[in-house]
C-alpha cells in the first residue's frame, strides 16, 4: 500500500470532524458512542489537549467545564448530579405504628376530660400534672364554697329561659360539687342578703373556670401543651 | 363578710391564680405573671369603681 495515498491518522486528543461515523479509532470505547459526536464542541473551540471528556461508571459521557445541557443524555452524574430529595424523611410512620398511639391518646384525652368534668383538677391529676391539679382543686373549691357561704344560689336546670339556662350551665360547670351541694340542700340563696350578687359571681366564675381547666387538660392530653 | 374591697381582692387573687397556672410554666414566670394579673385586677377594679362613682345607680 502506498502510504501517501492513505488518509492521515488523527493523533490522540485530536478530533476527526469530517467523518463522525469513523469516530476516533485510536481511543477507547465510549468515544465511539454516537452521542459523543453529537456533543462535540464547534470547530472554533480550541482543544487545549486537557482531558475534555468525563466518563462515569454508567458510560455516560459529558464534557467538563461545559454549560449544563438540557439534553438528558448529557448529564454529568458523577460530580454535580441532580439533588437527591430525602423522600424517606418526609414519609409518615406506617399506620400499624400510629394506630395504638392514637388510640392511647383518645383514651387518655377522654379520661382526663371526664375526670376534670367530675372534680376540678382531677383531669390534670390523671395526666400526672400534680401541681396544677392541687391548685385547681383548691382554688375552684374555695371559690364555690365562698359563693355558698355568702348566700349564693344554685340555679336549677331550667331551660325555659335563656338566662336561667346559662346560669345553670355556669353553676354546673364545677362538676360533682354542684350536684352534691344541691343534694345536701345547699345553695338556696337569699336575694335580700347584702352579698347575694357577689356570691353568685363566685359560683358562676368557679364553674366557668373549671371549663377552661377541662380545655387545658384536653390540650395536655393531646400533647399540644407541656 | 360585707367588705366589698376584701371580696374583690379575694376574687382577684383566686382568678389570677387559676389563670397563672393555666397560662405559664416555671416558677419565675408564674410569679411575674401572677403579680401582673393580680395587680391589674385590683387596679382596674378600683379605677372602674371610681369612674362609676358619680352614676346615680
Amino acid at each position: 500500500m502506498n502510504m501517501d495515498e492513505t488518509e492521515p491518522v488523527p493523533e490522540i486528543g485530536q478530533e476527526s470532524p469530517k467523518d463522525p461515523a469513523n469516530g476516533n479509532l485510536g481511543e477507547t470505547g465510549p468515544e465511539a458512542n454516537p452521542a459523543v459526536a453529537e456533543h462535540e464542541p464547534p470547530s472554533h473551540v480550541e482543544d487545549t489537549g486537557k482531558e475534555r471528556l468525563n466518563v462515569d461508571e454508567t458510560g455516560i459521557v459529558a464534557e467538563t467545564g461545559s454549560e449544563p445541557s438540557k439534553d438528558p443524555v448529557d448529564v454529568n452524574l458523577g460530580e454535580t448530579g441532580p439533588e437527591v430529595i430525602p423522600i424517606a424523611a418526609d414519609l409518615e410512620p406506617p399506620s400499624c405504628v400510629e394506630a395504638p398511639r392514637k388510640e392511647l391518646h383518645i383514651l387518655r384525652t377522654m379520661a382526663a376530660c371526664m375526670a376534670g368534668a367530675l372534680v376540678p383538677g382531677l383531669g390534670h391529676a390523671v395526666l400526672g400534672k400534680w401541681d396544677r391539679a392541687f391548685v385547681f382543686l383548691g382554688t375552684l373549691t374555695v371559690m364555690f364554697a365562698l359563693g355558698l357561704q355568702l348566700h349564693g344560689r344554685l340555679f336549677n336546670p331550667d331551660f325555659s329561659d335563656v338566662f336561667s339556662a346559662l346560669k345553670f350551665i355556669a353553676d354546673a360547670g364545677i362538676g360533682m360539687i354542684y350536684w352534691v351541694s344541691r343534694l345536701r340542700g345547699l345553695g338556696v340563696g337569699d336575694p335580700a342578703a347584702y352579698t347575694y350578687d357577689f356570691a353568685n359571681v363566685f359560683i358562676y366564675v368557679a364553674g366557668l373556670l373549671n371549663m377552661l381547666v377541662i380545655a387545658d387538660a384536653f390540650d395536655i392530653a393531646q400533647e399540644r401543651k407541656p | 363578710m360585707n367588705n366589698h374591697i376584701l371580696l374583690m381582692v379575694i376574687f382577684s387573687f383566686l382568678v389570677s391564680l387559676v389563670f397563672t397556672f393555666l397560662a405559664k410554666h416555671g416558677a419565675r414566670e408564674r410569679i411575674k405573671y401572677f403579680l401582673l394579673l393580680f395587680g391589674s385586677f385590683v387596679f382596674f377594679s378600683i379605677l372602674v369603681a371610681w369612674l362609676m362613682y358619680p352614676f346615680p345607680f
